[in-house]
């Protein structure tokens, strides 16, 4: 037997890397850029966990502008008479305040009121939306629509997004002759360059100045040229997941799965949330007719159930502490970090955590966070006090500034 | 808009004996009925053209002592009932089989008369333990009062105490088949096919399918918690008690609205308020309870928009597609049994084998009917000097693939050639007949799927799961909506049960003013 069809019949026998991993229309671009291959599975696409340098590509966001893939984002398109009234039901907030060409940040929850995922609503018009999130909702929309005459379609591969982010954002997209100056945050509009459709949102992860960019993916190479000419003397810079997720820490932002575990995923029952327990009670609308979870909402407020809070904290020190455990008075354990960093624009160690009440409020001057840092193979252990403080943990006027400056 | 302080959907039993007890309690009560008459699916009316009698039911069980106290129903005299079952067979000689499948000394063989008797006690013992709890309201998430935990704790206390053996062979038998249980004690094939045609009656199992043998357990149970003459085979004895229901609903000052159909019942924020009928009506009310199909008071009136998902979805895949067909036939004399030499009032089964009533249920899987269909026929005597035949067929699936239209005939033709042949010249003897598919009994008495007990009685919709888990409680998602019925814990037949739970569980809510 020759050598060559030995070879064949063994790799034949391993077939896993065969399975398809799916490109982003951007993903010849992103890495050409990167040095090496540094991919994570997002969604069922190849996403870039960094580019070459991290924190580099983290003062790209925050200094002059940053290029994220957000082609897999999971999107829904949403249309029909009852498409309000639908998405109503759906999710927490009132969807009737939301007008046409603005976006909601919004969740949506089970019967027993846990949380399902969060995402984004953007609204084209009276009875046209598209709903953003992390996970995969399908079936649960579907049957949600039931008695509702509205269409329901993942239109995830059939649009793809940019993520522009950072204080020459604005100047960029200017530079690259869009009209962008009367936008003001959450608003949603529709562009067209020569023949080139791109909509636009001025929304973000990161707690900038910044915008989203979808166009369809057949036109995901121009949406980049276009970007990167315009952006070549504004410090434009494509950046991996890890940048971004020291970004939506700073701005407090939670992820799906990470912060929490969405309730159609957790196996254990402790560990599902109400969106009062991760931080999300504001956008309970108990003033709007019927929607999922909300007997369950009420009735969990009117018990006092809450069992959990998400909080900011300020840690001392500055070591991050990842996952560490939290403790009421060194001794008892109250809750855990669920994302940490030392963080550059605040210059203070900071955190988001899920504590178990009474515990996570800003007067409780008692609660200490456990953390081990690895220095040459030995753990050194540190108790570090902690304090529970409003998110976000920066405040930038450029982010809401309208019309946006240059940088 | 007329306004009450509770409206009642459906003149069933359940909801009349509901209606009737809140209306004992001081409630102003109006009960909406689509149909021109009381009794739901034991209604009396015609039992075939110009010939009157009840449509569908021709037994008797299980109406509780509970019941009977509450509606008065003793004062109506309740007369004993035949409880006689005549098994037939084709081949074999009939057999005479009593309540609780007892059987006279000297008919079985000796191993089979010992081994009837060891699997009647066991059978009968395993299903007093689920007895216990068919009268209960059935403990939901948040509503598990300590009444339940003690009645739970006590049952496993005293089945613990009955011995190890008792218990060991309730746990070994509990979800087994009807078939492998009975062939453990007996031999003899009427008997068996006896058994298993009665454990899979009205459910969409065969009695090899595991699981079977709690049909026959809910029967046993529901038979047992009955009172005094309240179980039995007779054409009219189920139209007496309707009536008898009926008075004393009557008498209970319940306004009744024939001929409502509901078309909605209104729910703003969760609230219900008022019920729509489809003559264009508005009724507003404090409570509404619903005593018909759940798919038809959550899907049809509610409306799932106004539902949690969680909750429409559950409710959508209650099983209810209906597998019993109704065949009455008017005979102008009692049909002369060959094997008996005659025939008389009472029930019969022709249900050869447990083999046999599988062999039955097998193309009802395929939406086919079956070569040779196993049913039940109680004969009575009927109008005008008659006599009424009302049978029973088992397997025969609502989504029949020929269609019901020629399924109809050809059902029936091979039903009055199986009599034909126990009892040669009774097709000349037909006077009358009417036939009930699945579809018509659907159509006929506003049931879903045409299904007897408005949702499989399965072990995974009994108790805390009947009809799903969050409204076997009698009360639903929506605020002031509660719900009982055939779909609803104990289940079908006629105990009754759920319309006193119900009633019972709208005053605890609402205090005893009920406002």
């Amino acid at each position: 037997m020759n050598q060559q069809s030995a070879l064949k019949n063994r790799l034949a026998l391993q077939d896993h890397w065969l399975k398809p991993v799916l490109q982003t229309p951007f993903h010849h671009f992103i890495a050409e850029k990167m040095h090496g291959s540094n991919w994570y599975d997002w969604a069922g696409y190849d996403a870039a966990s960094y580019i070459d340098d991290e924190e580099l590509e983290y003062f790209a966001i925050r200094s002059t502008a940053a290029v994220f893939d957000i082609t897999p984002m999971v999107k829904y398109r949403i249309e029909g008479p009852d498409a309000e009234r639908f998405l109503n039901k759906l999710t927490l907030r009132d969807v009737a305040k939301l007008k046409a060409g603005r976006v909601q940040y919004t969740a949506w929850c089970d019967d027993r009121g846990h949380v399902l995922d969060d995402g984004t609503l953007f609204r084209f018009s009276d009875r046209c939306f598209r709903l953003c999130c992390q996970e995969r909702h399908l079936p649960w929309l579907l049957d949600c629509a039931d008695g509702l005459d509205v269409e329901i379609t993942e239109v995830t591969h059939e649009i793809a997004g940019l993520a522009l982010q950072g204080p020459t954002s604005a100047a960029i997209l200017r530079k690259a002759g869009l009209a962008i100056n009367s936008m003001k945050p959450f608003d949603l509009a529709r562009f067209k360059l020569d023949d080139l459709d791109i909509e636009i949102s001025r929304t973000g992860f990161t707690a900038d100045l910044g915008y989203e960019l979808f166009v369809a993916p057949q036109e995901a190479g121009r949406l980049w040229e276009l970007l990167w000419e315009a952006g070549a003397l504004l410090g434009i810079r494509a950046i991996g997941y890890n940048a971004l997720n020291m970004a939506r820490i700073e701005a407090g932002f939670i992820t799906a799965n990470a912060d929490f575990v969405t309730s159609e995923l957790a196996l254990r029952p402790d560990r599902l949330r109400r969106p009062d327990e991760i931080g999300l009670a504001w956008m309970v609308d108990l003033t709007k007719d019927h929607f999922n979870g909300k007997r369950a909402i009420k009735s969990a407020r009117a018990n006092g159930t809450g069992g959990h809070v998400l909080v900011g904290l300020e840690i001392k020190g500055n070591e991050p502490a990842h996952h560490a455990i939290l403790y009421q008075g060194q001794k008892n354990e109250v809750g855990i970090v669920t994302a940490s960093i030392w963080s550059p624009m605040a210059k203070r160690n900071i955190a988001i955590a899920s504590i178990q009440q009474p515990f996570g409020n800003a007067s409780n001057t008692n609660l200490w966070v456990e953390i081990y840092a690895m220095r040459e193979l030995q753990y050194h252990k540190m108790m570090k006090r902690a304090k529970v403080v409003e998110r976000p943990f920066i405040h930038l006027p450029r982010r809401t500034a309208t019309p946006p400056g240059d940088f | 808009m007329k306004s009450y302080d509770v409206i009642v959907i459906g003149a069933g039993h359940n909801g009349m004996i509901a209606a009737a007890t809140l209306s004992r309690k001081g409630l102003g009560v109006l009960l909406l009925e689509a149909s021109p008459t009381y009794g739901g699916m034991a209604a009396g009316g015609e039992f075939a053209p110009g010939y009157a009698g009840p449509s569908l039911v021709h037994s008797l069980n299980g109406i509780t002592p509970a019941i009977l106290k509450e509606m008065q129903l003793d004062k109506f005299g309740l007369a004993p009932l035949p409880t006689m079952t005549t098994c037939l067979s084709h081949d074999d000689a009939p057999l005479l089989v009593a309540d609780n499948y007892q059987i006279a000394a000297g008919i079985l063989s000796r191993e089979d008369e010992v081994g009837l008797a060891e699997l009647t006690r066991r059978l009968k013992f395993q299903a007093s333990i689920l007895q216990q709890f068919l009268a209960d309201t059935p403990p939901q998430e948040g509503a598990f009062p300590f009444s339940m935990k003690a009645r739970l704790a006590k049952t496993a206390f005293n089945l613990k105490r009955s011995g190890k053996i008792e218990m060991q062979e309730f746990m070994r038998m509990a979800l087994m088949c009807i078939c492998d249980v009975v062939d453990e004690h007996i031999s003899d094939e009427r008997l068996k096919g006896l058994l298993a045609f009665d454990g899979t009656l009205g459910i969409s199992l065969g009695p090899r399918s595991p699981t079977s043998l709690f049909g026959l357990y809910m029967r046993l149970a529901t038979r047992s918690a009955g009172a005094d003459h309240t179980n039995g085979y007779s054409i009219n004895a189920a139209g007496r008690l309707i009536d008898a229901i009926y008075e004393s609903t009557k008498a209970a000052g319940v306004e009744f609205g024939f001929g409502r159909k509901v078309r909605a019942i209104n729910v703003n924020n969760g609230l219900a308020g008022s019920v729509e009928t489809t003559d264009g009506e508005t009724y507003s009310a404090g409570s509404i309870v619903s005593a018909i199909h759940p798919a038809t008071t959550f899907l049809s009136f509610v409306g799932a928009p106004k539902l949690d998902t969680g909750f429409s979805r559950e409710i959508s895949s209650v099983r209810s597609r209906g597998n019993v067909s109704k065949l009455n036939l008017v005979l102008d004399r009692f049909p002369h049994i060959a094997s008996i030499g005659g025939s008389g009032e009472g029930r019969y089964v022709l249900a050869p084998s447990a083999n046999e009533v599988e062999r039955n249920f097998n193309p009802s899987k395929y939406g086919e009917l079956p070569d040779a269909p196993c049913f039940e026929f109680v004969i009575g005597k009927g109008d005008r000097d008659t006599v009424y035949l009302s049978a029973i067929i088992q397997n025969t699936p609502l989504n029949l693939k020929q269609g019901w239209e020629s399924g109809s005939k050809r059902l029936q033709d091979l039903v009055v050639n199986c009599l034909e042949r126990l009892a040669p010249g009774i097709k000349s003897s037909i006077v009358a007949t009417r036939f009930f598919s699945p579809l018509d009994i659907e159509s006929n008495f506003n049931v879903p799927g045409g299904h007897w007990h408005h949702g499989e009685l399965q072990v995974d919709r009994l108790f805390s799961l009947r009809p799903v888990f969050g409204a076997a409680n009698y009360r639903s998602p929506i605020d002031n909506l509660y719900i009982c019925g055939a779909g609803t814990h104990p289940g079908g037949g006629l105990s009754g049960m759920s319309g006193l739970n119900v009633a019972r569980a709208l005053i605890r809510d609402k205090g005893r003013g009920g406002k």
